[in-house]
């Protein structure tokens, strides 16, 4: 287990590596120039403008960009916008925020998903299970754009159920309640699904009908024996959903006005702001590869025949 | 959406020559499943219309979709058109009908591209295994650490002004985008399944034979390889088209001299109170269109996998 561990984490180094270097490549190439505008509506002075590509190493070609920024991240050292706003504060006032959307999005899915993939799988067939596997076709096929601003209208403008947008900028569970159902509207469908696929296929198992014949009840024997090994795929897709997630908290963020990482890292490409991109990028993406080894670690949780010795 | 395929879909067993009792082949099989099988003609009659729809949209209207009739802007459904106005005075109906040769065509394009890209790395890393499949398998993690979403806003504004050119070269900027980072799924997905199919006794009795390996590739592996990455590809499809729509909608894929679904969802969402009908029809063709190939996706692995039967 431990070494199993090490070496995964070992493994995550060149991802994160490549990862950055991606993104770091592809903000090099963000047409246009940080200085223009900078100074009103006269260009800057020479030697302002000498001192400014010092400082953000820009007369540097690409690589030795990117090995001092790895090496200045290596020291917790994000860097700063061109307009020197320290990229760390930033992330620090917003990550938290995105990260209580995307845990109560992942709960709000897990939680429902899973109990309407074991009600329509144990009755197979059945009226329930024909109305979920439609529904959760219908919700597969509609954008979550289009789910947020129906939502927003119907639940939020219409019924007044929720609060119609965010208005603070630590905002409360209550108002976080209808994006995060929004968010993980999407993959309550995939999940419902693959509960529902897994568990239908784990109940004709042998071990499953060797519990009912040695008399456990049904609940017991459904929910102990069957449904634990079922839950493998479904956290396999909630370890990659989170990268969704976070990637459609940008769309989310935007419709509900959320002020976390998503409006914030869009803002930020839109204006060819690259320190911001790239920090905010890795702190993604390390999360990310935490997640994900996490999950391949709960799989030897849920089904004792996987081991990682 | 293609991780969710990819953990829901189950590699379709290959055939077994041994236990044959007539010539019926894996492909033949599934045709007859799925020939009786209402949803595989639901979602063809639905691919066959909007594919129509993209190739002579004059098919189903007359009207420009760029005629602006601004006396009547924001019509409603009835008032002389079959869908209403929107906010310049278009017609509707015919910017949901030309909508769709945008989305079909990123549709098509990405899913090719990332099919012959995904595929082929997937091949190599499969059969040749060793150096080639420890390289590509960890290039592969770094472009699947980074959300698909995520990286193609990123990817779409660093590409440079040459691509806001023609109609081609706006699509196929989306369409680039979308495959570059689209790919490791279907890689990781046609490794797993040519791991599976290379150790069976009629590939060793290929090569025992002599047999070369492009013909041991394109003879015995590929075709029994395939099937997963079919019923992949074509629910990836329909993810693609909504990706599409999700980037329009954020401004960043196509821009508004196209027409797109997604620019008038986006457009729409602002006169969500007052005019919902300028919301509903772009989004009810967009969700029909991701619902088709879904739901042929669906269909088709039913017919590829013995055990569903």
């Amino acid at each position: 287990m431990g070494t199993y561990v090490i070496r995964r984490l070992l493994q995550m180094i060149p991802v994160i590596l490549g990862a950055t270097f991606l993104i770091f490549t592809m903000v090099f190439a963000l047409p246009g120039d940080p200085l223009a505008g900078k100074c009103g509506e006269r260009p800057c002075p020479p030697a302002y403008a000498a001192a400014f590509r010092e400082k953000y190493n820009l007369n540097d070609p690409l690589p030795i960009q990117y090995g001092k920024y790895v090496g200045n991240l290596a020291q917790g050292d994000f860097g700063e916008t061109t307009n020197g706003i320290k990229v760390i504060d930033q992330l620090k006032a917003r990550y938290p925020i995105t990260a209580k959307l995307a845990l109560m999005a992942l709960a709000f899915e897990a939680i429902v998903g899973i109990t309407v993939g074991v009600f329509t799988g144990i009755k197979k067939g059945g009226f329930l299970d024909n109305l979920v596997l439609i529904s959760t076709l219908v919700v597969i096929s509609i954008p979550v754009f289009v789910v947020g601003g129906l939502s927003q209208y119907f639940l939020g403008v219409k019924l007044g159920l929720f609060p119609v947008t965010v208005t603070s900028a630590n905002p409360s569970f209550y108002q976080l309640m209808l994006p995060a159902m929004v968010l993980g509207s999407i993959s309550l469908a995939y999940i419902s699904r693959l509960t529902r696929t897994s568990l239908v296929e784990n109940l004709r198992s042998d071990y499953v009908r060797t519990a009912t014949a040695k008399g456990l009840r049904r609940r017991r024997s459904i929910g102990l024996h069957a449904l634990r090994n079922s839950l493998i795929p479904v956290v396999t897709f909630i370890g990659f959903d989170f990268g969704f997630l976070l990637g459609g908290a940008i769309v989310t963020e935007a419709i509900f006005n959320i002020p976390g990482v998503g409006g914030y890292l869009f803002r930020s490409i839109r204006a060819r702001d690259g320190a911001s991109v790239v920090g905010t990028v890795t702190v993604l993406v390390i999360v990310f590869l935490f997640v994900n080894l996490l999950v391949d670690l709960l799989y030897g949780l849920l089904d004792p025949r996987i081991s990682h010795d | 959406m293609t991780d969710a395929a990819v953990a829901e879909v189950t590699v379709a067993e290959p055939r077994d020559a041994g236990t044959r009792e007539e010539e019926r082949s894996l492909a033949s099989d599934a045709w007859r499943a799925l020939r009786h099988n209402p949803i595989f003609w639901v979602s063809a009659v639905l691919i066959a219309v909007f594919t129509l729809m993209a190739i002579w949209p004059s098919l189903f209207t007359n009207t420009d979709p760029r005629e602006a009739i601004l006396a009547e802007s924001r019509s409603r459904p009835g008032d002389g058109t079959w869908f209403g106005r929107d906010i310049q005075g278009y017609d509707i109906y015919a910017r949901c009908i030309y909508g769709a040769r945008a989305s079909i065509l990123v549709g098509v394009l990405t899913t090719t591209m990332v099919v012959v890209i995904g595929g082929g790395i997937g091949m190599i890393s499969g059969y040749l295994g060793g150096v080639w499949d420890a390289t590509f398998s960890r290039i592969g993690d770094i472009f699947f650490s980074i959300p698909l979403l995520l990286g193609a806003i990123i990817f779409l504004s660093s590409l440079p002004e040459f691509f806001n050119e023609n109609y081609f070269l706006v699509i196929m900027k989306v369409v680039l985008a979308l495959a570059f980072l689209g790919w490791p799924s279907l890689a990781r997905l046609m490794r797993s399944s040519v791991i599976q199919v290379k150790p069976n006794d009629y590939v060793q009795a290929a090569r025992a034979l002599g047999a070369s390996p492009s013909r041991i590739i394109r003879s015995h592996i590929l075709p029994n390889s395939l099937a997963p990455l079919i019923v992949v590809a074509t629910i990836s499809l329909g993810g693609y088209i909504a990706i599409e729509a999700t980037l329009s909608f954020l401004g960043i894929g196509l821009q508004p001299p196209a027409i797109s679904w997604g620019i008038d969802i986006s457009a729409a969402i602002v006169g969500l109170r007052t005019t919902p009908h300028m919301l509903f029809f772009p989004s009810l063709f967009l969700s029909l269109a991701v619902l088709g190939f879904i739901l042929m996706g669906d269909a088709v692995r039913d017919a590829l996998d013995p055990k569903t039967r």
